[in-house]
């Protein structure tokens, strides 16, 4: 049941719409990482973890705010694994975070 | 009247002799007078019953009385008490003048007796005085040793908590990875072993198994998690409207395969049947749902598990009846104890979720109620206020107070800002936004605000830096900080943040209009 304004409900499509956009983020992260974890350049992966870092909280601050608290919620433990530089935890979990994004983005169109 | 020579001689006549015979007769005073070459010339009646055997006219006084030797008879004594031949304890006065000296004695073995006892007393009382010094110090060695134990027991209890909450959210991101992709897979896996005979099936069904397992390790270390919140009085409870019969029927889906593996019945009653919308924290409600009657099933090995609800005048009473061991009566109390268990039952589980279970419900201002009989069963009955959420939507534009504030945003997501915004401008708040924390500083200094939301990650300039600017200038204006992770969680220092609330994202709108009303004087 919504009791949301029909700006506000226009608001949650335009942002239902952003999960490609959001997606592609997620999946560029994950990449950049995989590529730095083989290489075994810990440095790298010390700045990558933190712009991963400030990417995933925003997320958690717009996915909780539009109430996907499920992603929201993935997002905060991705930062968790970062602070305790668990680089194969980081991977598997934006991993799922990116299947997740999609999950919500394949149930809302249909 | 004047005192004649004729009054002076009665009374030297009369009186003073009935009061030297009074003196004699009570007192005991005897007497030996002596002239200056120490001869007796007088004495009393009584001095031999003082032991002096041998007093008699013209004997020398030294030679029967041995304190007198050595004594100058030309001049007047007083002794201390004296002990007699007799034993008995004497005062002694000797008076001289130019012709004798008159030796008296006066009984004072009253007198010592009394000073012995004032003697002894003070001994006592001293001794008396000096234990209560002993006790006294060793109260504070004691005080000082209770003391350091406390200290060092809020030390260790501090060092369990931040233990537990560390250790089980080190747990918590793994398993929620191994449940969301064991999800993933058994999804998957249905579809495309649906079209498989059952034999090949056990695929999914050992997936099921994973993903239930997970899902249970998941809750125990949750469990831990909320234990170390209730020592910090961390757990929120977060009212929303919610369908009392959804939150009911999810509960009996989730529990409802633990019952057929036990081969347990599960029933449920309720007087509601229509979707019934209360005000009240649904997962809060899940988490005692899910708690209590996991418990029940789990200490019933057979018979059944009877749920029943009931709403009435914005009250939600639950009754958990099962048919199982039952509790015996001196574990009543304890099993309401974090980590307790019962001896001998063989029940897996971490003894938190009872704990826990009645410290929401008393957050949510209900109370827990447990009554057992062993052999028979166990009931466990709670009440909580529900409102219906109708009535409660009315009333909660009037309970938020005033909305005529004019805040200033400082979000660089345009995403959360437009929601804020919009959110905001529909409940009557007159709202302007900042990108960053730069901008915000400088629309602080053109403008005035009732109140400001500033986000902490921002580009160009931060939340820190934008607070600590506008600070240097406005210390009227109150800040309140919202960001996407609690305060403990922030990799920048934030000890000097001088933010008058903190508010952790997904935030509602409702929440920011409290704290605004309960900021804005």
């Amino acid at each position: 049941m919504s009791n949301d304004s029909p700006q506000i409900q226009a608001l949650r499509a335009r942002y239902r719409e952003s999960f490609p956009e959001k997606m592609a983020v997620i999946d560029g992260c994950l990449e950049n990482l995989k590529c730095l974890f083989h290489e075994g350049d810990d440095q790298a992966i010390k700045q990558e973890f933190d712009v991963i870092h400030a990417e995933l909280h925003k997320f958690a601050g717009s996915f909780g705010m539009y109430n996907y608290q499920d992603i929201a919620t993935v997002c905060r433990d991705a930062m968790t694994s970062i602070s305790s530089r668990d680089t194969q935890l980081v991977l598997d979990l934006l991993t799922k975070l990116s299947a997740m994004i999609a999950s919500h983005n394949v149930n809302e169109e249909s | 009247m004047k005192w004649g020579n004729r009054h002076k001689q009665v009374v030297s006549d009369v009186v003073l002799d009935k009061i030297n015979q009074h003196v004699f007769d009570r007192h005991q005073l005897a007497y030996i007078c002596v002239d200056h070459s120490s001869k007796i010339i007088e004495y009393s009646e009584n001095i031999h019953s003082y032991g002096f055997d041998n007093v008699s006219v013209g004997t020398d006084v030294t030679d029967v009385v041995d304190f007198m030797v050595g004594a100058d008879t030309r001049h007047s004594l007083e002794l201390p008490m004296m002990a007699t031949p007799s034993g008995t304890t004497v005062t002694v006065n000797m008076l001289a003048d130019d012709e004798c000296m008159t030796i008296l004695m006066l009984d004072a073995s009253t007198q010592m007796q009394y000073r012995s006892k004032l003697q002894q007393a003070a001994n006592e009382n001293e001794l008396l005085v000096d234990q209560q010094q002993k006790l006294m110090r060793k109260l504070e060695v004691a005080s000082d040793e209770l003391q350091q134990k406390n200290l060092q027991l809020q030390e260790a209890n501090r060092l369990q908590t931040s233990f537990l909450s560390g250790v089980s959210h080190e747990f918590r991101t793994p398993l929620t990875s191994i449940i969301g992709y064991t999800d993933l897979v058994k999804k998957n896996l249905s579809a495309s072993e649906a079209q498989k005979n059952s034999s090949e099936n056990y695929n999914v069904d050992h997936l099921r198994a994973a993903n239930r397992s997970s899902k249970h390790l998941l809750s125990l270390v949750e469990n831990l998690l909320d234990h170390g919140k209730l020592n910090s009085n961390e757990i929120v409870v977060r009212p929303k409207p919610i369908d009392l019969v959804e939150v009911f029927h999810d509960v009996k889906m989730l529990i409802m395969p633990l019952c057929d593996t036990k081969g347990i019945e599960l029933f449920f009653h309720s007087d509601f049947q229509s979707p019934v919308w209360v005000l009240i924290d649904d997962s809060r409600l899940r988490q005692c749902l899910i708690n209590l009657i996991g418990n029940a099933v789990k200490f019933t090995d057979r018979g059944c598990v009877t749920v029943s609800a009931s709403w009435q005048s914005d009250v939600l009473e639950v009754s958990i009846v099962d048919t199982g061991l039952g509790i015996e009566p001196q574990d009543l109390e304890k099993i309401r104890l974090p980590f307790w268990q019962a001896e001998g039952t063989g029940k897996a589980g971490t003894g938190l979720g009872l704990t826990i279970t009645e410290r929401i419900i008393e957050l949510m201002g209900g109370e827990l109620q447990i009554n057992s009989v062993v052999g028979e069963g166990t009931s466990v009955d709670f009440s909580l206020s529900a409102p219906e959420m109708n009535r409660v939507e009315t009333e909660q534009t009037v309970s938020i107070g005033r909305t005529d504030f004019n805040i200033l945003l400082a979000e660089d997501d345009a995403d959360i800002a437009n929601l804020v915004l919009m959110l905001l401008a529909e409940n009557g708040v007159t709202v302007s936004h900042a990108k960053n924390g730069e901008i915000a500083v400088k629309m602080m200094q053109e403008n005035q605000y009732d109140l400001v939301l500033m986000d902490l990650n921002m580009p160009v300039m931060n939340g820190y830096q934008a607070i600590k600017k506008i600070r240097e200038r406005d210390t009227a204006t109150p800040v309140v900080v919202m960001s996407a992770s609690a305060l403990e969680d922030q990799r920048h220092p934030v000890a000097a943040i001088e933010c008058d609330a903190y508010l952790v994202k997904p935030v509602d709108v409702a929440d920011i209009l409290k704290i605004a009303n309960d900021l804005i004087k």
